[in-house]
């Protein structure tokens, strides 16, 4: 190198080390960035399941609420139960959808959020004879009622709505 | 900055590098800031919606379940007082005492942000007769027929449905032996089912109360233990003896029917001269009606034998209204 005195690549090391400097710093740096992404959209998948079974189970203890009220009741045509509950409108910042499934005296309320992965699903009870319409909602403010005169024999059903 | 930089003998080109550099790291910094602070907002809406699953979960079920069993009981108590005090119209006083209830109990409730109402139907009350011994100074009495002091004798003819028959006695007035023993006898009419119910009350010598119950499906011989006061309490319709269950012992079984047609049957008494004690019941028909001459034994007196009453509970949480028939100590079906 001292041979070829005043040749093209004199002082070269420090442009290499100022490269190498902002290569390697860019490397660490988009490495922090991309763990920090992935890091926020695992909590905000997390956020949203929390929050559904929260909601989910909200509403399964509303039901249970009103189905006691239900089981309890001396005759059901006369009777009126309404229960509005208010729960969020977005979960994680992103809407969501509630599925109420029943089969007999076992059902499931599954939650659905929009837009992360995050699905939830509560299990919830009813008496004997007290039956809950199959439904899907979107997520927000809901009212849970009974209603005499509905469901497939006309005596009535329990009615998750939105309001 | 560059007001108190030195000034760049070489011009300002080289004061613009120096300002250029760790753009990298500046930027990455603050897109790093953002996103945290995004966490923390995410974070912050967990808390805010874990904080709701703690908060005001209880609908208020239990409440309204409280307050209809409670007003239902109030109401028969109020009923009860009703035609104990022989109120000239039982259907008229009972309306006004359930709506001076209902307004109380409304004022009450509104202390706590509740919209309560009590409201009985007096056009669904189906009438009936309230059979009582008319006791006399030491209240108990035998349970002969009045007047004659027969003591085979009907205490109600042609009943179909009977409530809240309750009887106390005395012990020491009951026969050792079922033959000649008091027996309260259910007796299903020809035209009805033609069947028939009894039990017989006999004591053991130690004053436990013996109850023998005979349906047209059998026998049961249950025996009880003397409450502290001595006196027995058999309550028919609600199958109990001394407050303890009986399950044999479910009034007029095979007897009264649950349902439309209802049959009719005599509730009569059998050796009423060896038991001494009280009872009441209600029936809701009766071969003589009410008797109008009070003082006569049994007391006889117009009641209700059932009533709907309508029922409000209201909180910002849970909207609940139902109907309840009223008929207490009705025989569980």
């Amino acid at each position: 190198m001292r041979d070829r005195s005043g040749g093209s690549d004199r002082a070269v090391s420090v442009t290499v080390g100022y490269v190498m400097t902002l290569a390697i710093s860019t490397l660490l740096l988009s490495g922090l960035f991309v763990a920090g992404g992935s890091f926020v959209d695992t909590q905000r998948e997390r956020a949203a399941q929390g929050e559904l079974t929260v909601v989910g189970e909200r509403i399964a203890a509303d039901i249970g609420t009103v189905d006691r009220l239900v089981a309890t009741a001396q005759s059901r045509e006369n009777l009126t139960v309404d229960r509005p509950l208010t729960l969020p409108n977005r979960v994680s910042g992103t809407g969501y959808r509630i599925r109420i499934a029943a089969n007999g005296t076992q059902g499931t309320i599954a939650l659905e959020s929009e837009q992360t992965d995050a699905t939830v699903e509560v299990p919830f009870r009813t008496s004997e004879d007290v039956a809950v319409r199959n439904t899907t909602v979107d997520g927000g403010s809901l009212r849970i009622s009974w209603e005499s005169d509905a469901g497939p024999e006309g005596d009535g059903e329990l009615v998750v709505s939105e309001r | 900055m560059a007001d108190v930089s030195l000034p760049n003998p070489f011009g300002s080109e080289t004061a613009d590098r120096d300002e250029d550099r760790a753009q990298i790291i500046l930027i990455t910094g603050l897109t790093l800031a953002v996103l945290f602070v995004a966490v923390v907002l995410l974070l912050n809406t967990v808390i805010y919606t874990e904080n709701l699953a703690t908060r005001g979960a209880d609908a208020g079920g239990a409440e309204a379940i409280e307050f209809r069993d409670g007003a239902v009981d109030d109401l028969a108590g109020i009923l009860h007082r009703e035609h104990r005090n022989g109120s000239a119209n039982v259907t008229e006083s009972f309306g006004a005492s359930a709506e001076t209830y209902g307004r109380t109990v409304g004022d009450l409730r509104a202390r706590d942000g509740v919209i309560a109402a009590v409201r009985p139907n007096l056009s669904t009350v189906e009438e009936g007769y309230f059979i009582a011994q008319n006791e006399t100074d030491d209240g108990l009495r035998n349970m002969t027929a009045p007047g004659s002091n027969d003591a085979d004798w009907t205490v109600a003819g042609n009943a179909t449905r009977t409530r809240n028959y309750r009887l106390t006695v005395d012990p020491a007035s009951l026969s050792d032996s079922t033959s000649g023993a008091f027996t309260v006898v259910a007796d299903g009419r020809p035209g009805g089912t033609n069947e028939t119910w009894s039990a017989t009350l006999t004591r053991e010598t130690d004053g436990d109360l013996t109850v023998t119950v005979e349906t047209a499906n059998g026998t049961t011989v249950e025996t009880f233990a003397s409450p502290p006061d001595e006196n027995h309490t058999v309550d028919f319709t609600a199958g109990t003896v001394n407050g303890e269950p009986f399950d044999a012992l479910v009034w007029a079984e095979w007897v009264q029917t649950d349902g439309d047609p209802y049959e009719p049957y005599d509730v009569r008494y059998e050796n009423g001269d060896r038991a001494r004690g009280t009872y009441h019941l209600v029936v809701d028909d009766r071969d003589d009606g009410a008797n109008p001459d009070r003082p006569s034994r049994p007391y006889v007196d117009e009641a209700i034998y059932s009533v709907e009453v309508e029922l409000l509970h209201r909180t910002p949480e849970l909207t609940y209204r139902d109907v309840i028939r009223l008929a207490p100590g009705e025989r569980d079906a």
